[in-house]
């Protein structure tokens, strides 16, 4: 098991926002965890990358418990986050933005980042562009190709189609299954259940900091539960 | 017309001085939003060790650097185990540790050295060079030299290094920055290092021309504070030429005006900043796209 999850537990803003939640994530797979706003996602990855302290249960990566690691070494070992609302460095270009992805395999850095700029063309033409001028769209592609740049081992992706035109979810859910096709781990989470439960291998629901339902992708979509509370049906 | 020149030199030595201090409140504002106000202290530190070393015997590069490395060894410990330990910290309340960090620094000095003043020779001697017909104390050319040196190097390590970027990338975005790895604490105690090691520098250079004594700190201190005023607060280049700036100008009024007024200046320029460019002379409004 690549990322195994027991029990954990932690507390944002004072609120307990996880509890005991525990889950798994295999090597190759496409996991995604659904919920409501405020249900805990983003909390949940950023426990995982370890910006956020946890007060309960435990966290192991590739059979290391990491759960009191600090977050620059869990990059280092493979985990790495892309987190929710386009976190670029604005005032940098974008080229720098690609390269800082790099900053804990700094050997690879210049081959890397060719294949970021194959993945994106767009980033190549505005490479010494401020990141902070690029569009929506643009600037979730630098965050996932800054995220690529240390080859991650886990690519954990928090809500990457939020606020984008829909013609931008079409192509950021494509690169999602590029990138699973390629065969990079994914744990996706999305407020978008549809989108996301159709490409996952397994999916869990996430409520009030509990994981309410787990299951195949294509079997939660199905759920009658998830269906009434997640997909207006 | 000499007068003139002598007042430009003046000012060049004494904007260069402002400028290397400045680049320190810089620093630390770019990569932890924090003004640090024991940066003054840096600059006493560099001169007394420096001179405390010379004293011992120690040849005058290694004296200096050893100054240098002493003042960046205090910068760390006291962002390690000070600043970087706050719980909730706010602006309001870094200050007043800082302020503290302070008060204890030139306590310190004044119970062990006194409240003596203490100087050094010159680098190169203390006689004054003749150029274009006004004096010029070859003090006051390494001062330059070594305001030059140190921008050079600062720009190349911003532009150049992946520390530099990941000091940048850190006070663009700290979260971003945890997320690609950059170890953001050691970042910061590498900014208070950097900071403290210029206004050594800053100081040991200076202590020549101008003597140091255990309170030193709190006039180049809120001069350099100033420099970086000028220069936006953000933008280590911006306070170099904001010290500079402050140099010619103080040079000028204690020239042409009164000497009285001299330290005066600083302030004016700080409230007419604050007032009509709060952003500095160089810097661009800052833009945010969400």
């Amino acid at each position: 098991m690549l990322l195994s999850i027991s029990s954990l537990s932690c507390a944002y803003d004072g609120l307990v926002a996880l509890r005991g939640v525990s889950m798994h994530v295999a090597e190759g797979e496409l996991v995604c965890v659904v919920g409501r706003n405020g249900a805990g996602k983003s909390t949940l990855l950023r426990a995982i990358s370890g910006v956020q302290p946890v007060f309960g249960g435990s966290i192991e990566f590739d059979g290391a418990d990491v759960t009191r690691l600090a977050s620059p070494k869990r990059v280092k070992s493979g985990i790495v986050q892309v987190p929710e609302g386009r976190q670029v460095f604005p005032e940098m270009t974008v080229e720098d933005n690609l390269r800082l992805g790099g900053y804990r395999r700094r050997s690879e850095i210049s081959e890397r980042l060719e294949k970021a700029f194959e993945m994106f063309p767009v980033l190549r033409e505005r490479r010494d562009s401020a990141a902070g001028s690029l569009s929506g769209g643009q600037q979730q592609m630098l965050v996932v190709g800054r995220a690529l740049m240390s080859r991650p081992r886990l690519l954990m992706l928090d809500e990457p189609s939020m606020g984008l035109a829909p013609q931008m979810v079409a192509q950021i859910f494509k690169t999602i299954q590029l990138l699973k096709n390629s065969g990079t781990t994914i744990l996706l989470v999305e407020q978008n259940a549809a989108g996301a439960l159709a490409l996952a291998d397994r999916g869990y629901v996430l409520e009030t900091g509990q994981i309410a339902l787990a299951g195949a992708g294509r079997e939660l979509l199905k759920d009658p539960r998830v269906r009434r509370a997640y997909l207006g049906n | 017309m000499s007068d003139l020149l002598q007042f430009l030199f003046s000012g060049l030595t004494r904007g260069s001085i402002y400028g290397l201090v400045g680049i320190g409140f810089a620093l630390i504002y770019r990569s932890s939003h924090v003004i640090n106000f024991a940066q003054g202290e840096f600059v006493m530190i560099g001169g007394m060790v420096t001179v405390f070393l010379l004293a011992a015997g120690v040849p005058l590069p290694v004296a200096a650097l050893g100054a240098i490395l002493a003042a960046a060894l205090i910068g760390v410990v006291a962002q390690v185990a000070i600043i970087s330990r706050m719980r909730r910290p706010s602006t309001l309340s870094i200050i007043i540790v800082t302020v503290g960090i302070s008060m204890f620094l030139r306590g310190a000095a004044e119970a062990l050295l006194g409240r003596q003043f203490f100087s050094m020779k010159g680098f190169s001697g203390d006689d004054a060079l003749v150029l274009l017909g006004a004096k010029v104390s070859p003090q006051s050319i390494w001062i330059f030299v070594s305001l030059v040196v140190t921008t050079a190097a600062i720009s190349l390590f911003f532009r150049r290094t992946i520390l530099g970027k990941g000091i940048q990338a850190t006070s663009s975005n700290r979260l971003a920055a945890h997320l690609v790895g950059i170890d953001v604490p050691a970042v910061l105690a590498i900014c208070f290092a950097l900071s403290a090691a210029l206004g050594a520098l800053a100081g040991l250079l200076t202590t020549p021309i101008t003597l140091t004594q255990y309170d030193v700190g709190i006039t180049l201190g809120m001069k350099g504070f100033c420099a970086a005023i000028l220069g936006g607060l953000a933008n280590p280049f911006g306070a170099i030429l904001g010290g500079l700036i402050l140099g010619f100008a103080e040079a000028l009024a204690g020239g042409y005006v009164s000497s009285a007024y001299q330290d005066a200046v600083a302030f004016i320029l700080i409230i007419a900043m604050l007032l009509v460019r709060p952003n500095g002379l160089f810097s661009a409004p800052t833009v945010d796209r969400v």
